[in-house]
């Protein structure tokens, strides 16, 4: 299957149904002029998303005293942020919800991993580059969404690419490419670009694994994400993919950017803790 | 190692400032942001405020303005009404507006002032309450109206006011909303009353007019016919008159026959005269007259005859002027209008008889144009009598027209009145009222000369002057000669005018005296007489006539003809002409 069949196959799937809400919230991300309002309309459209955002609001994560009712409320309780964040991640979610154990492998795994590497890029973002971060949280959150659709519409191949990466101990996209021709990243941009999703966001998944080939104005988010994802893998938090990386591309990034290694490390600890305080609130529990 | 590990703390509390150093600043970024925005939004919100708070007070504006604007309109409709009630009120006709229960919802002042009554007492009442007098027609034409929508124009109504009787001609036009709905009627009245009466006044005059030229062309017929008569009428009683001179050499028999023949003639002699009178071409020697005298004395005399239960009153102007006029002629009218009154009293009653001076004016002569308008002296006489039926009226001028007892009445008399009194320029009219009386009174005009007493004499003055006879008429001319002989005179005849001048010429020393024939062929009496004064102008004429020709007679007798005598003439006439002639 060529990847333009794929990408049409994708978009006729329920995968797509996160489309709309996803892009929505990514322009709202980016209009200066955008509103709260505008964020509780995309919200209160999905009445599974709302329901599932209120249960999440009033749990011990935000730790608000009162009960909160509305999206409206949530907004003004948990902060703009939050909501969007969250809004987010419980729409993306839905496309990780099927449970099957494929060696280390599961969806419910992979979509921590993507949590938390959208968490870390966003801290990366605000950190070392004072940025206000919540493109790279999109970015994080939606980088090996490729990997879903492999195993959702190309199962066999997607097993045989496990086993070989347990067998070989190589990065998960190397093999892909050898054994369907494209990698995960390549299927992201794909599916992304007809999505219209803005190129910023794209370039930085589709450039996750190998940020410093092409030197240009994504080369830093694509380092984001890359390190995001590498620090993650490294710590085994959720299902990781590119647990082989070459660590000298790590050191390279971090001197291009003048990030320390310990910087790094303060946002692993707090990443961590932010997803154990999330695996308590029952966050990652579908 | 301590160092080491000292170091280490201070990178990772270096790091860790740094960091917390950049979510500070974004962190305070997105509060200032977020202030910012809310102070937008507040700011907003009280723009808002202001805007709200203008756009109340504009509509608080507009709210007083439409409210002025209503009482402004209310104030233009009020003015608008009361203009329209000026506009009606000053309009002459009469304009009125009905609904469609025949109740009056406007009524110009016209209108109100028409019927004597106010504005409020006409409006919200009901026609027929107002006018109970209406007819059912002026009643049923306001249904048509209403009923078809098209209006009746020239309605002639007869109305009756506190003005009496008035005459309306009214339009009554449907009285449409503005859907077209008829919703009543609306009444334009034009007050016709004085057309109407200036109408009827000038059909009266069309009458009168009418009734005078019948009267002049019965008149006129009449006079032919007499005139005719006169002459046979003449050389009957002249002939019997000289047989009577020589009634000794008679038998009494033939006495007998010739007194019949003559008084028989002197009969039909007076009749013609009447006649003649009526057609204003009788007997005329015109004298001043008191006319006061006059009627004492003829009334006098025929009060004799009247019955007790008839008494006369006189009111006579002791400064009366005195008429020129035919004394035989005026008496004929006073006793005639007497005895008319008598008559229309047989149940007795009262006659009054006045005279007074009094000043004509044109308009009253609208019916007599030839008469000139000044004094007149007026004669009334008035009956309490049944009074003159409408249909009587327009026919008691006319000869032979009585409405008196066969034998009792020839018809004549009120013709012959009215012949006489139009002879002598005056006119006559009346007033009479059924079951009340009537009253006839004569105009004529008065004259500044003085009455000379009247010498009545009979006696037959003979003469021995010489006199030129001059008339068409063979039987005239014989019989003038004879009689003129036998007064003593010497006769000399001549056929015409022409004949006239010829021995007026050949026997100037001679003749003393022309007795000129008025009415000939050829040459008539009128232009014979001026040739002949242009031959001598110291010459004596008197004219002699069957009839007269006003303005011919008149003209001559004017220019210096010394008297008139009138055929058929008497034997003792004619000698007093003659007399009186040549004396001077």
């Amino acid at each position: 299957m060529n990847i333009e069949e794929l990408v049409e196959k994708v978009n006729n799937s329920e995968i797509s149904s996160i489309r709309q809400v996803v892009v929505r919230i990514v322009e709202v991300i980016n209009d200066p002029d955008s509103s709260a309002k505008d964020l509780k309309d995309i919200i209160e459209i999905d009445p599974p998303l709302s329901a599932k955002l209120l249960k999440l609001s009033n749990s011990a994560i935000y730790g608000y005293p009162k009960r909160i009712m509305e999206i409206q409320e949530a907004i003004v309780c948990i902060g703009f942020e939050a909501v969007k964040e969250l809004a987010l991640s419980q729409k993306v979610c839905e496309v990780f919800m099927k449970t099957e154990a494929l060696f280390d492998y599961t969806r419910l795994e992979l979509w921590k991993h993507c949590v938390a590497v959208a968490m870390f890029s966003k801290l990366i973002a605000r950190r070392e580059f004072l940025e206000r971060g919540e493109n790279m949280y999109v970015a994080g959150l939606l980088h090996d969404i490729g990997i879903i659709i492999i195993d959702q519409f190309l199962q066999k191949e997607f097993i045989s690419i496990l086993e070989r990466e347990s067998e070989e101990k190589r990065n998960l996209n190397l093999i892909e490419k050898e054994v369907i021709g494209y990698d995960h990243t390549d299927i992201s941009k794909a599916v992304f670009e007809s999505w219209d999703v803005p190129d910023q966001i794209i370039m930085a998944i589709s450039r996750h694994h190998d940020p410093l080939s092409i030197d240009d104005e994504h080369t830093k988010n694509a380092a984001i994400i890359f390190l995001a994802d590498y620090f993650c893998c490294k710590n085994y938090i959720g299902y990781g993919d590119s647990t082989y990386t070459y660590v000298k591309t790590v050191y390279d990034c971090l001197e291009k950017f003048g990030i320390k290694e310990k910087a790094m490390e303060i946002i692993l600890s707090e990443v961590e803790e932010e997803i154990r305080k999330m695996e308590q609130g029952g966050f990652f529990n579908g | 190692m301590d160092e080491q590990k000292l170091k280490d703390n201070i990178e990772v509390l270096e790091i860790k400032l740094h960091q917390l150093r950049n979510d500070y600043m974004l962190t305070k970024n997105d509060h200032e942001n977020s202030t910012k925005k809310y102070l937008e939004l507040v700011s907003q919100l009280s723009e808002k405020n202001k805007e709200l708070e203008i756009l109340k007070d504009s509509l608080e504006i507009l709210v007083a303005e439409r409210t002025g604007e209503l009482l402004e309109s209310e104030e233009n409709l009020r003015h608008k009404n009361e203009e329209l009630q000026i506009i009606l009120d000053s309009s002459p006709v009469l304009i009125f507006y009905k609904d469609r229960k025949d109740k009056f919802v406007r009524v110009n002042k016209s209108f109100a002032d028409f019927f004597g009554m106010l504005h409020e007492e006409i409006t919200k009442k009901k026609s027929k309450d107002l006018f109970p007098e209406s007819s059912s027609k002026q009643k049923k034409d306001e249904k048509t109206v209403i009923k078809t929508g098209k209006p009746k124009l020239n309605v002639i109504e007869e109305v009756i006011t506190h003005n009496g009787t008035k005459w309306l001609s009214i339009d009554k036009v449907p009285y449409k909303d503005s859907t077209g709905k008829i919703i009543g009627i609306i009444g334009f009245g034009f007050d016709i009353t004085k057309s109407k009466e200036t109408e009827e006044e000038n059909k009266r005059l069309q009458d009168q007019l009418f009734q005078s030229q019948k009267l002049e062309s019965i008149g006129r017929l009449a006079g032919g016919i007499a005139h005719d008569f006169n002459n046979i009428l003449a050389v009957i009683s002249g002939y019997s008159e000289i047989l009577r001179t020589y009634t000794k050499d008679l038998d009494p028999k033939m006495t007998k026959a010739v007194k019949a023949i003559s008084d028989s003639s002197k009969r039909a002699s007076k009749l013609t005269k009447q006649l003649l009178s009526f057609a204003r071409r009788g007997r005329f020697n015109p004298v001043a007259l008191d006319l006061n005298r006059l009627i004492s004395d003829t009334v006098k005399v025929s009060e004799k005859i009247f019955e007790k239960k008839v008494t006369v009153r006189y009111d006579l102007d002791d400064d009366i002027k005195s008429v020129e006029g035919d004394k035989n002629q005026i008496i004929q009218v006073v006793t005639n209008l007497v005895i008319n009154a008598k008559d229309a009293m047989p149940d007795g009653g009262l006659i009054e008889i006045k005279t007074r001076n009094v000043h004509v004016t044109k308009k009253q002569l609208k019916e007599f144009p030839e008469l000139n308008p000044g004094e007149y002296v007026q004669l009334s006489i008035s009956d309490t009598g049944v009074g003159i039926k409408d249909e009587v009226k327009q026919r008691i001028f006319e000869p032979f027209f009585t409405t008196k007892k066969e034998g009792i009445g020839t018809g004549l008399g009120l013709a012959t009145t009215y012949g006489i009194v139009r002879h002598h320029r005056g006119f006559i009219d009346f007033q009479t009222r059924i079951g009340e009386g009537t009253t006839f009174t004569i105009w004529l005009p008065s004259s500044e000369k003085t009455v000379e007493d009247a010498k009545h004499k009979d006696e037959i003055i003979r003469g021995s002057a010489t006199i030129l006879v001059v008339d068409d008429e063979k039987s005239i001319r014989t019989l003038t000669k004879e009689l003129l002989e036998d007064l003593g005179y010497t006769v000399l005849l001549a056929k015409d005018g022409f004949e006239a001048l010829d021995i007026f010429c050949e026997n100037r020393t001679r003749i003393d005296l022309v007795l000129l024939d008025m009415l000939m062929p050829k040459m008539d009496g009128r232009e014979t007489y001026f040739k002949l004064t242009e031959i001598d102008p110291e010459i004596k004429v008197l004219i002699i006539s069957g009839y007269i020709q006003d303005e011919k007679a008149y003209d001559v007798l004017n220019k210096g003809a010394l008297g008139f005598i009138h055929k058929p003439y008497t034997i003792n006439e004619i000698s007093r002409h003659l007399s009186n002639a040549l004396k001077n």
